[in-house]
């Protein structure tokens, strides 16, 4: 059996420029730490898919510059803002890219 | 899952079918030539990420009750698994949440705390005092790039993050 127990870093290094990342849509277990991580590898060009729907995971990537593109039916951000908040900005400014699933 | 598409009617009669004729299309049933039907594209994701409760050496995760997290990881190509502890063996009966079994796990990562500022139901509570900050620093690029490097760029590792937000003692407690 394969030891699969790895730290934060070297499992950021399971993810590549381009890579497409799916998330749970719960706003609730978002895996910050490893977010945290990617924004600090500095990956670039992810898209990012939230599985029904998105929230902080989202948004974190696209305000760090992360991810530009999304794929979900909603982005939200619980009881904190009506819309993610990143996510708002930067699709407004025209600098990000959303696919509706609904 | 590995399948190529999925029929999914429900997007009939919207307009992502014109938006996005690449992703979606109008076929024939196949077991029908009089009925038509809606197809989605299978998106296959090159990484799964979730954050779990408990994990092992081998890759067994137990996560979330009633989320998508098991069909997320079947269909993706890597799987990257946070959890709040490493216990012996994760035993797939235990009631706290839901198993994965080590096949769909390509790595798995002690993280305590590891949604926070986001909460995990059970354990620890929302911060809300720091999502609140969050939102705030969303206004413009150069204030959420100081809250950037606050919260990333100048801290190190998980550990150091977690001193920087100093974790209140209820929350150390609850997560063990």
């Amino acid at each position: 059996m394969r030891e699969k127990l790895v730290s934060v870093e070297q499992a950021a290094q399971i993810v590549k420029d381009g890579d497409h990342i799916v998330f749970n849509g719960s706003m609730d277990w978002t895996p910050m730490a490893m977010l945290r991580e990617l924004a600090r590898r500095e990956i670039r060009g992810i898209t990012a898919l939230g599985v029904v729907g998105g929230a902080m995971n989202l948004d974190f990537l696209l305000g760090a510059g992360v991810a530009d593109q999304v794929e979900t039916c909603s982005l939200g951000f619980g009881e904190y803002a009506r819309v993610a908040p990143n996510y708002e900005r930067l699709q407004k400014q025209g600098r990000m890219r959303m696919l509706d699933n609904t | 899952m590995g399948v190529p598409f999925t029929s999914t009617l429900g997007y009939a009669g919207t307009d992502i079918l014109e938006r996005r004729p690449d992703d979606f299309k109008i076929i024939e049933n196949p077991f029908d030539s009089q009925e038509r039907t809606v197809v989605a594209k299978a998106m296959n994701p090159d990484v799964a990420i979730f954050h779990g409760l408990k994990g092992d050496r081998l890759g067994n995760v137990l996560v979330q009750k009633h989320g998508e997290e098991l069909l997320l990881a079947q269909a993706s190509r890597r799987v990257i698994v946070t959890v709040e502890e490493i216990v012996n063996s994760v035993d797939f009966e235990d009631s706290d949440g839901w198993f994965i079994p080590a096949i769909h796990v390509s790595a798995v990562v002690h993280a305590p705390l590891g949604a926070h500022p986001t909460g995990v139901p059970g354990l620890y509570d929302a911060d809300e005092d720091r999502i609140n900050e969050y939102v705030k620093a969303s206004g413009t690029d150069e204030s959420f790039g100081k809250y950037l490097n606050r919260y990333v760029f100048e801290v190190g590792s998980h550990q150091q993050y977690l001193e920087l937000v100093g974790l209140r003692p209820e929350l150390e407690a609850v997560a063990r």
